[in-house]
């Protein structure tokens, strides 16, 4: 699933807690771990090793390199470099949860923003409140019918089934604020379960169509509910003792997108795999009068 | 040249290239690009079948959770849990010890494994840069272009063409070319039809071990759990050039050149022989390469016969011919000679309802094969004789004399309907009447053999089997029905609707059963008259007593008959008009809320329809109603009809277009048109929707043009009519033993 995991690092001691899960990672996978140290001076690798806290059996896994500074392009550059299909990076922890910022930027730092918009591969975004919850064996992936959630799960039971991660899923129907009166009446005790658009299984089945039989019994629950898309995935989080959140997204984090993202982002205390769906080719079905 | 003679050269070479155009559009479907969340829905509109067999149209190496079905006609097996019934959500219950329940999914015969140079192509992977499939209705050859780039600038172009003979049954064809356009290497070639997940994919089969193996063959032979039915999957794959047949091939590719590789897959069952694997084996073993060219031509040639008898043309609508030649591409491809089968809910296309047979055959697709291929029609009428001892079985299980049909059947005719499904997200079960009450079943089969009838005057099959047929089903009638004060009545029925269940004299049912008792006393007259002998052998071997048919006779003249209120309006059923009123919303029209079938018994009194029900009776019975009634009644039904049904929209339109209401007509006609090219109903995914193309067939015949029989011959209604865009429409129409081109045509509205 993955060879190749990138941690940029700043100096910072809030940088430096990427390394305990990305390590924990490279070591289930067996991945190269490419540490990008963005340091005034380049030091000694057992001196940079050890204040990493990186255990010495997991020392054969780990190449450093270092960058004169701490900037999305050297980042981007190391990424396609060393072929990294991971990128494992931290926002800055929230003293005062109630007094979190509003805006993302504040919380994420413009270079992590930056790295999160850009590049192409998933980025594992340890929140402002996370806590460290290695080993992982429970993964949640919120499954809204789009395609980004689609490959989110897809990649989730992947690496469910490379380091053994149970699979966890999640659709939450938003609560619809005006139903006109002529939905009301159709509605029934339980038509969130049984609506057609809404259908569980069916979002499963489509979002899984390239996953083996094997794998896709990695998922273990699926789960449907309404209300605050947030709370509700918080709620399961808890419920489900979930390690590791797998999120599909757009890719863009600019003033009112991607607003369920952030909230979860200032909200959760397990780390936050982001997933950017490939570019897909276009699928077209030429019927219909429009190919006349 | 002048000016004057270069504008007309001109338009004639834009008039010949946009014929040109229209006429590949008008006989293809091509899909470029791939999303894995549709691929299911063109696994089922991309299937290549011949009646016998039916393969679904997956990649040739298929994805991990595709559907990559083959199925065949008449193979069925016991019912396994948590395979689906009419939907994904839905699982039918366990319906004992039958072992013909389910239709049995078998592995993809066409499935190949290709690397170059030790790198996998996957057409639904990152080295896939390009992707194309294209249906070939008129050859009914399925064609795919995938090109890959294993490296930088290592560029791999493979192309593929795949059918299922037309004129061998048991044969399918595969040919697979691979070039390398920019580079050299190895490449592998894999056509093993082992399926890595058989126990998950194919749960009703268990392998069997093949004597004495022919290492140059791949031959797969399975035995189904409960059913024992033997299958034998024998392939043979030769590379162009090479003197021998390998299953796993290495050649190497040289930069600019094709290779070109060839495979026979036969298919038989012990329902065809007593030894399956010798007879695929001996259909492969001696194939030679260039037979593949005279097997191609072989099914082209059988498939321009089909054409010739089922193109329907619609100049200028390139759009239109192509839905209507899709829709007659999977009807010819479901149905054949076999009368121990017949043409399943999604045909031979996917898995749901299970592979049952249903009323849609008679009263949906039927005509469709009636007055274009009468042969496979018969074949199809014989299918209710084959299984008219499965019929009595279930007349007497439910108390009745004669021959009741059951709701759904496979190949025995005893009923497979499930008694409940339960949807899978919560486990609540859904109580099915349709099964013990749906009854109208039998009225259809009597009315297609009619039909049948009329059309082809087969004294053979009437003599044979339809006399037979018409006596039990009438008989069935007879004791169905409750004699009253003063009528005869049919209680608690489910009507074509199927939204309201345990109704009394539903007006479809009673006018169905009266037609069945006629037509019975109709057919024992004829049998007297022109075969006495044989008409006092079946009064002997059917026990038929002498006062019987008066019986029969006296149902039929005094069995109520809802008629039309002041209104002109008829009651669907025993106080339908004072169910609760039901606004429907228009986005529940098509895709009704499943909480329909979930809170049955709140919908059971409301006035909601799920599809044509009196619009039915009026279709069938075209020359009983007024054109007033017909729009009195259309006016009430339509807006209480929300269509969860693909049977619905065809009927809507058919008898929209005889009362004139043509832009209704034409809005419903392209709803049924291109249920399945647009997937109308997000359900393709388990098979298309044959009856739905029927119907859509019977609407354009006899709605729009109105067609009716008369002097020998098809002939065109006074009031004939097609959407004002059309210059004009024709096809071809069998009756009697001959074939008549129909043709209409206009002056076009601007």
């Amino acid at each position: 699933v993955i060879s190749s995991i990138l941690v940029p690092l700043d100096g910072s001691h809030v940088a430096a807690r990427c390394v305990g899960p990305a390590t924990w990672l490279a070591s289930k996978l067996q991945a190269r771990l490419h540490v990008l140290s963005a340091m005034p001076r380049a030091m000694p690798a057992r001196d940079v090793l050890a204040r990493l806290h990186i255990d010495e059996e997991h020392w054969p896994l780990v190449e450093l390199h270092h960058a004169p500074a701490y900037s999305e392009a050297s980042i981007i550059d190391a990424i396609a470099t060393h072929g990294a299909e991971l990128v494992v990076m931290t926002a800055r922890p929230i003293e005062e949860p109630e007094n979190a910022p509003g805006d993302l930027s504040q919380l994420l730092g413009h270079v992590t923003q930056a790295v999160l918009e850009h590049c192409g591969v998933p980025v594992l975004l340890l929140p402002p409140g996370y806590s460290d919850h290695v080993p992982w064996e429970r993964v949640l992936v919120p499954l809204s019918g789009g395609v980004e959630s689609d490959d989110a799960l897809a990649f989730a039971v992947r690496l469910g089934a490379a380091i053994d991660l149970t699979v966890h899923v999640a659709h939450v129907a938003p609560q619809r604020a005006e139903e006109d009166a002529l939905a009301a009446q159709a509605r029934y005790s339980d038509a969130l379960h049984h609506e057609y658009r809404d259908r569980l299984e069916e979002l499963v089945l489509r979002a899984t169509p390239t996953i083996s039989r094997d794998q896709c019994r990695r998922i273990r629950s699926a789960a449907l509910s309404s209300g605050d898309v947030v709370q509700e995935l918080c709620r399961r989080i808890e419920a489900d003792r979930i390690n590791v959140l797998v999120v599909g997204w757009h890719g863009e984090l600019a003033s009112g997108r991607a607003r369920i993202l952030k909230q979860l982002i200032s909200t959760v205390q397990t780390p936050v795999l982001l997933m950017r769906s490939a570019a897909r080719k276009p699928f077209r079905l030429e019927v219909g009068e429009a190919f006349e | 040249m002048n000016d004057v003679s270069t504008e007309a050269a001109i338009a004639t070479l834009d008039h010949r290239v946009r014929t040109q155009h229209d006429e590949l559009l008008a006989w293809q479907v091509e899909q470029t690009g791939f999303d894995p969340a549709r691929e299911h829905g063109i696994e089922s509109i991309f299937t290549v079948g011949n009646g016998y067999l039916g393969i679904r149209g997956a990649l040739d190496t298929p994805m991990p959770g595709s559907y990559a079905d083959l199925f065949i006609a008449g193979v069925y097996d016991r019912k396994l849990a948590d395979r689906p019934y009419s939907e994904l959500e839905f699982i039918g219950d366990d319906r004992g010890d039958y072992a013909h329940t389910e239709i049995v999914s078998m592995p993809f015969p066409f499935r190949m494994r290709l690397t170059v140079d030790g790198v996998a192509l996957e057409p639904t992977g990152p080295r896939c840069r390009a992707q194309r499939r294209t249906l070939d209705l008129r050859r009914a050859i399925l064609h795919a272009y995938t090109d890959y780039d294993t490296d930088v600038d290592r560029r791999v172009v493979v192309r593929t063409r795949r059918f299922a003979s037309r004129a061998d049954l048991h044969l399918v064809l595969q040919e697979v070319t691979v070039c390398l356009p920019n580079h050299s290497g190895d490449v592998d070639l894999d056509t093993s039809l082992a399926d890595p997940d058989l126990r998950a994919n194919h749960p009703h089969l268990t392998p069997l071990a093949i004597a004495a193996p022919d290492a140059t063959l791949d031959v797969h032979r399975f035995v189904t759990q409960a059913s024992g039915v033997e299958i034998c999957i024998a392939s043979r794959t030769l590379m162009d050039g090479a003197d021998r047949a390998a299953v796993r091939w290495r050649a190497a590719g040289t930069i600019g050149k094709t290779l070109t590789f060839r495979r026979y897959v036969a298919i038989y069952t012990s329902l065809d022989t007593t030894d399956p694997v010798e007879a695929a084996t001996r259909r492969v073993v001696r194939a030679s390469w260039t037979d593949f060219d005279e097997e191609v031509a072989a099914h082209v040639a059988a498939w321009r016969t089909a054409w010739d008898r089922a193109d329907v043309r619609v100049p200028g609508h390139p759009a239109i011919e192509q839905a209507l030649h899709f829709n007659a591409y999977h009807l010819i491809s479901a149905a054949d000679h076999d009368p121990r089968v017949s043409v399943g809910a999604r045909a031979l296309t996917g898995r749901a309802y299970e592979g049952h047979v249903f009323w849609d055959v008679e009263m949906f697709k039927l005509p469709f094969y009636l007055y274009t291929f009468p042969d496979v029609a018969a074949s199809l009428v014989r299918y209710r004789y084959t299984t008219l001892d499965g019929a009595r079985r279930r007349a007497r299980e439910l108390g009745y004399r004669g021959a009741c049909y059951a709701w759904e059947s496979t190949v025995t005719g005893d009923d497979v309907t499930p008694r409940s499904i339960r949807l899978k997200s919560s486990g609540v079960e859904i109580p099915i009447f349709t099964g013990t009450q749906q009854i109208h079943v039998t009225g259809a089969v009597a009315y297609a053999l009619w039909r049948y009838w009329q059309a082809t005057r087969d004294a053979a099959l009437m003599l044979e089997a339809g006399v037979e047929i018409l006596v039990d089903t009438a008989r069935f009638w007879a004791s169905r029905c409750t004699r009253g004060p003063t009528h005869f009545h049919i209680h608690k029925v489910v009507g074509p609707d199927e939204y309201h269940h345990s109704v009394n004299d539903n007006a479809y049912t009673n006018w169905i059963a009266r037609f069945n008792l006629e037509r019975a006393l109709d057919a024992i007259a004829w049998l007297e008259r022109e075969a006495p002998k044989a008409w006092a052998a079946l009064t002997e071997r059917l026990a038929i007593d002498p006062g019987e048919p008066a019986t029969w006779r006296e149902v039929a003249q005094h069995l109520y008959l809802p008629g039309p209120d002041a209104r002109g309006v008829i009651e669907q059923f025993e106080g339908f008009f004072d169910l609760e009123d039901y606004t429907l919303s228009r986005h529940e029209r098509f895709r009704a809320p499943i909480s329909r079938l979930f809170e049955w018994d709140r919908i059971n009194r409301m006035k909601v329809i799920k599809q044509p029900d009196v619009l039915m009776l009026l279709h069938v019975f075209p020359d009983a109603f007024s054109p007033a009634i017909v729009e009195a009644n259309y006016r009430y039904y339509e807006p209480i009809t929300d269509h969860a049904s693909s049977l619905s929209p065809g009927i809507h339109a058919a008898v929209a277009a005889r009362i004139g209401l043509r832009e209704e007509a034409e809005r419903y006609w392209r709803e049924s048109l291109w249920l399945d090219l647009s997937d109308r109903m997000s359900n393709s995914a388990l098979g298309v929707h044959p009856a739905c193309m029927g119907a859509t067939w019977q609407a354009l015949v006899f709605g729009f043009l109105g067609v009716r029989f008369e002097d020998g011959r098809p002939v065109l209604a006074a009031n004939a009519w097609q959407p004002p865009s059309w210059r004009g429409v024709s096809l071809m129409l069998d009756w009697q033993d001959r074939l008549h081109e129909i043709e209409s045509s206009q002056e076009v509205t601007p």
